[in-house]
């Protein structure tokens, strides 16, 4: 999920041959839906999102959420797959 | 002494930037380090300890090549610490969802312009949500 547009979203998942699906929201309409705008964040003064992960459950419920304190952290992925693994069976 | 000041602060953040350039995954190295370290001790360490050798250097000797190491060091040194310890910090803000909430609805294309479309409560596969800072 970026800020980017589809076209730019596109290049980097083939670059990267990523698997993942990229979701373009440059309007921001999710971040505004979480709290996470982060007004004229980027160096070239454009709305950008705060460092943030969510992992949502089969039902639409949130079961983790990961919010960096400075823009240089990420989620670690030993803490993705632990959340992953504590989903409730079916969910 | 000096030798090894300069060896310790530009042998260190040349391994760190180079990591982070080539995107190296290894916390030691390089990305991992900026990355996934709130702050990097470690890194930061290191540093101050080769511009200390390099003061102590200059008290022994007191001649122009120390003063010049020190120079050197203390500017790039100076600039990671702050950067790492308050230039990268996000201004405070509040997740408006909590474990346990429902996440939000969206109506959004991806990387092929193709509509992705769930409502809020809608029953979907399990999805973990990236939310990308940066630019690419």
């Amino acid at each position: 999920m970026s800020v980017h547009s589809p076209e730019a979203s596109r290049r980097v998942k083939e670059r990267l041959k990523s698997r993942f699906t990229f979701l373009a929201d440059p309007e921001g309409t999710l971040l505004d839906g979480l709290g996470i705008r982060h007004r004229a964040g980027r160096n070239d003064g454009a709305d950008i999102a705060y460092p943030t992960a969510v992992l949502v459950d089969g039902r639409g419920v949130v079961r983790w959420v990961f919010q960096g304190q400075t823009y240089r952290e990420r989620a670690r992925p030993e803490d993705i797959f632990a959340a992953i693994e504590a989903l409730p069976e079916g969910s | 002494m000096t030798w090894l000041s300069l060896i310790l602060v530009f042998g260190t953040l040349a391994v760190v930037g180079v990591g982070v350039a080539a995107e190296v995954p290894d916390p030691r190295l390089g990305a991992g380090e900026i990355i996934y370290g709130r702050v990097p001790w470690l890194l930061l360490g290191v540093l101050w300890v080769g511009v200390t050798l390099a003061a102590v250097a200059l008290f022994r000797g007191r001649r122009l090549p120390e003063l010049g190491v020190l120079l050197l060091e203390i500017a790039p040194v100076a600039y990671v610490t702050w950067y790492v310890l308050v230039g990268s910090a996000v201004p405070p803000h509040t997740l408006t969802v909590d474990v346990g909430d429902a996440f939000p609805g969206y109506a959004l294309v991806d990387q092929d312009g193709a509509r992705r479309e769930v409502a809020s409560g809608e029953r979907r596969a399990p999805a973990l949500y990236i939310f990308y800072r940066g630019g690419w």
